[in-house]
């Protein structure tokens, strides 16, 4: 029904958690009529082979066996208990031994039928588990404690905080820039800054703030604005996305670079996605020992390096 | 409001130490614990504030926003369509941080969020879903037992090396690849939960533990979002309830008790947040029957007790209110999404749209409270995203898409998204909406304040806008109190905030409001503040009212004589993608009156702020990419917030 167009998402998420017998799109084009047309088709004709001859099975297409064990038992249990929070009584029990058995028929045949070729989710699923493969055998070093303290010292500027800001604002709307101003020199002069300017809903005053906070509440040009002034006397107008305020620095705390004991699980994860970088390096270098890729003379300009455009996130 | 009544005295040790840690209180860093209700704050502090501005201050200055419901590569849906976002770097997008997308751009925010809820659909989340029991016969493989070996004496670094090496020159061992205690298995649920406890920071940044459940049956949506309360110890104890039987189920009703187990398997809280009601084909909020079991008292309290918000905002549409059901509001034609189920497999009838939205739904509470003594829609409100990209990213001039395929591209002005052969019912790419954010009103960052917040419904809604939304409901506002320099504090005084309830009416008293909303201060100004009143009349028959409050340019605007305040104008150029602050106010606040109040009548009240109009991301895509978009392409829109409603309830 999908095939070449892409279908909506969260549409078909009904998929058993059975894993790795069967990719899980399987699920979906196994409900498709057109396959349970072709399964009786294929089942039909065994049974009329069968009938042909004349009832006697032994000339009829050899069976294959399944096998359902005392383990297969055992995980159906555990993945159900631990999904109800309780056992399954004798019924649910049985439902979920016939069960695990129709899908085990259903994915057999369809793998007979080739179903799981030329299929894009398939594919993409299929390359997907590859890859968290890569990830979990690259996930399997641990850094020793040297290597995070020499990740935390070669790159200070991803654990940094601060710098801080404590500071005072007085609003005007951005019509009353001249009231701003005479503001600005009577507060130099000493005059009390309760009660002056425009009603805002934000706070008079803020106490050690970093440039994020800031930039939520007024916007980032204004707190690059902020940064910049200098601690004691009154500033402005510095305009945010309000208006026009007045700025009186309190205090200035300089940032740091944050001690690692404090940020030791951010370091361990940065050093963890670089290991897997270079693991899918590493991977692609030894696949392409083992295949040799033949491209049409249109293609062959457009062939970059395989491990370059799949590192999202880094 | 959360009610954790404190003795006088604790209030006054709490009053001293927030003198001193005023300045904490206002970074949302730790302050004291436990808020002042009410009725003791009025007792110790006279409603004057004393001459400390800080004093009996002990509620949040600064709403928090964030996502609840976000999908990344271990959804295997997002996976399969090509996301590449492991939830890693989707919490770090949301802190602020600069990545790649699947489709190879790089994307930042404009500025970080507070909260980040990723939301992996259950069913098949991650990729090994299985849970093996232990099969002894694999270490007998030499290669499986020498790597376990490497690892067990901590050489796992270069066990790993071999190991890629040997998926790399393909004599990996197959059976390997699925034994439990190796690293080439994984659980996904732990994967979901580790990753949560390593982006959540407390004071800086919260990571919810959480999944969607994800309730599909003939395509009609009933997906609801799990989110937990506590850490990784705790959400790690248990496996998230799927909705294919037998494993799992379709019903919510066995989800919820699903949930009771849940928490007393993990010591934690739980809540769920359903979605897309305007998917259901009417199977959202039922009136009569619900998977053949009637709605009664039983189901009401269940219900309730479990789904204390609805997301009525996200991609696949808004769900507050539809033109069918409220005729007279002009703003209820939004974002709509409302031609069939999730798939588009069943096409919509009009009566389905009865129980499929938000203001019914709280409507159609009122009434089943009448009769069954508890209402089972007494949900607040928040929005989000439902991306399956792995980014939250729904700023319109710095949209991601729904889906992978979705990311910026000339395509996704003119593709199709769902189109059903069977029905005909069809969706454009250009119809996924930006939206959209769950603002909540947390004493802190963390995630225990954060989960509190959305239990007790202190919560709205936006479309993808951070305006500042104040609600306080009680009977003693006054005009002067739209004056105050501090209206929150005067707003937790003397009403309750939005989620809470109203007691009866004193004697002669109709219930007062006092509503503010600041902009996002890197967006559009206001329009208009709106309070939405729903009651049941004494015919039993259920009514709603709009009613203007407060908007923008009031030296220039007035309601005409039908009663309509005109619209706000427009600065919108479509062609360049822009618009100007010149028309409508940075900030809006009001004191309303119910002038129509009836104390023997139930009713509800919330909020709807509407922004000036701005470009919508397909502007901002056929600008950038120079695309003409398709006729009847929507361009522009005005961004909006919706509170949760405060109730009111007649004594008997």
């Amino acid at each position: 029904m999908f095939h070449g167009s892409s279908p909506p998402v969260g549409l078909y998420p009904v998929m058993q958690p059975t894993g790795y017998r069967a990719a899980k799109a399987m699920r979906r084009i196994l409900s498709e009529p057109l396959l349970h047309f072709l399964v009786l088709g294929a089942l039909l004709f065994g049974l009329s082979s069968w009938l042909g001859r004349g009832g006697a099975p032994t000339a009829g297409p050899e069976r294959q066996q399944v096998r359902v064990t005392a383990s297969d038992l055992q995980w159906l249990v555990e993945s159900w208990s631990k999904r109800w929070l309780r056992q399954p009584s004798p019924d649910e029990l049985r439902g979920l031994v016939t069960d695990h058995l129709r899908e085990e028929l259903l994915s057999r045949e369809a793998r007979i039928l080739g179903l799981d070729r030329n299929d894009t989710y398939i594919r993409r699923r299929l390359a997907q588990k590859a890859e968290f493969l890569i990830q979990d055998a690259s996930d399997a070093a641990e850094p020793t404690e040297a290597d995070l303290i020499a990740l935390h010292a070669a790159h200070p500027a991803l654990f940094s905080e601060g710098p801080w800001r404590s500071f005072r604002q007085i609003y005007f709307a951005a019509a009353h820039r001249e009231q701003a101003v005479a503001a600005l020199t009577a507060l130099r002069g000493g005059a009390d800054p309760s009660g002056v300017g425009d009603r805002l809903s934000l706070e008079a005053a803020y106490t050690d703030v970093d440039p994020t906070e800031i930039a939520k509440l007024f916007g980032d040009r204004f707190a690059d604005e902020v940064l910049a002034l200098p601690e004691g006397s009154w500033h402005g107008p510095i305009a945010s996305g309000y208006g026009l305020h007045l700025v009186q620095v309190q205090s200035v705390r300089a940032g740091q670079v944050r001690p690692f004991a404090s940020v030791r699980e951010q370091v361990r994860e940065r050093w963890f996605d670089r290991q897997r970088c270079q693991a899918q390096e590493r991977y692609y270098g030894e696949l392409m020992k083992r295949y040799e890729i033949v491209a049409d003379d249109a293609v062959r300009p457009l062939i970059g390096p395989l491990a370059a455009p799949w590192n999202p996130g880094r | 409001m959360s009610i954790s009544l404190v003795g006088s005295l604790r209030v006054a040790v709490c009053g001293l130490c927030l003198l001193a840690s005023a300045a904490a209180a206002e970074t949302g860093h730790e302050g004291c614990v436990g808020n002042a209700d009410e009725g003791t704050l009025s007792k110790v502090y006279p409603q004057k504030p004393g001459y400390s501005p800080y004093a009996g201050r002990n509620f949040p200055t600064r709403p928090l926003f964030g996502d609840t419901h976000l999908h990344t590569a271990a959804s295997f849906d997002a996976g399969i369509f090509g996301c590449r976002i492991m939830p890693k770097d989707a919490y770090r997008l949301a802190r602020g941080e600069e990545i790649t997308a699947s489709s190879g751009q790089k994307v930042k925010l404009s500025r970080p969020l507070d909260y980040l809820v990723i939301a992996d659909h259950s069913d098949n989340m991650g990729l090994f879903t299985d849970l093996v029991a232990g099969k002894p016969e694999l270490l007998a493989n030499p290669m499986a037992r020498r790597w376990y070996e490497m690892m067990q004496a901590g050489k796992g670094g270069d066990a790993a090396l071999e190991m890629i090496m040997s998926f790399g020159n393909g004599t990996f061992p197959k059976e390997m690849v699925y034994l439990p205690g190796v690293p080439a298995y994984r659980a996904a649920w732990q994967d979901s939960v580790k990753a949560a406890e390593g982006a959540n920071e407390p004071g800086r940044f919260t990571a919810l533990i959480g999944f969607e459940w994800t309730s599909n049956t003939n395509a009609n949506n009933l997906h609801r979002n799990v989110i937990f309360r506590g850490n990784a110890d705790q959400a790690g104890r248990i496996e998230p309830f799927v909705t294919f039987k037998p494993m799992g189920s379709d019903n919510p009703a066995d989800l919820w008790k699903w949930m009771a187990a849940a928490e007393e398997k993990t010591g934690c809280r739980l809540l769920a947040i359903a979605h897309n009601g305007n998917l259901s084909n009417g199977q959202m909020f039922p009136l009569v029957e619900a998977f053949g079991a009637k709605i009664d008292k039983a189901y009401a309290e269940t219900r309730i007790k479990w789904e204390r918000l609805y997301e009525m905002t996200q991609s696949k549409g808004t769900g507050e209110a539809h033109p069918a059901l409220s005729p007279n509001d002009e703003f209820a034609n939004f974002e709509l999404w409302d031609k069939g189920n999730l798939d588009g497999s069943t096409a919509k009838t009009p009566e389905m749209l009865k129980t499929e939205y938000a203001r019914q739904a709280l409507k159609d509470g009122l009434k089943l409270e009448a009769t069954l003594g508890v209402n089972p829609y007494k949900f607040g409100m928040v929005g989000s995203s439902d991306a399956h990209t792995g980014l939250i990213a729904v700023e319109e001039e710095n949209f991601f898409g729904k889906t992978a395929p979705q990311e910026p591209s000339p395509e996704r002005l003119t593709k199709t998204f769902v189109k059903h052969p069977k029905s005909g019912v069809t969706v454009m790419d250009w119809e996924v909406a930006a939206s959209g954010y769950a603002a909540v009103w947390a004493n802190e960052n963390t995630r225990e304040a954060i989960f509190d917040a959305m239990q007790r419904r202190e919560t709205y809604a936006t479309t993808g806008t951070r305006m500042a939304v104040r609600f306080f409901g009680g009977y003693d506002f006054t005009t002067a109190d739209a004056q105050s320099r501090m209206p929150a504090y005067v707003g937790y005084t003397k009403g309750v905030p939005m989620g809470g309830d109203l007691s009866a009416a004193p004697q002669g008293k109709s219930p007062t409001f006092l509503v503010a909303a600041l902009k996002d201060p890197l967006g559009a100004n206001l329009d208009r503040i709106q309070v939405i009143k729903g009651w049941m009349d004494a015919k039993g028959e259920l009514q709603e009212k709009i009613y203007d409050v407060a908007w923008g340019n009031a030296d220039k605007r007035k309601p005409g004589a039908d009663g309509k305040l005109p619209p706000v104008g427009s600065t919108v150029d479509i062609e360049n993608a822009t618009w100007t602050n010149t028309i409508g106010d940075p900030e809006l606040i009001t004191v309303w009156t119910d002038p129509a109040f009836d104390a023997g009548q139930r009713a509800f009240y919330y909020v709807r702020v509407l922004e000036i109009p701005t470009p919508r991301w397909t502007a901002y895509d056929a600008k950038r990419f120079g695309i003409k978009p398709l006729p009847g392409t929507a361009m522009s829109q005005q961004e909006r917030a919706y509170t949760s409603p405060i109730w009111y309830t007649p004594t008997k």
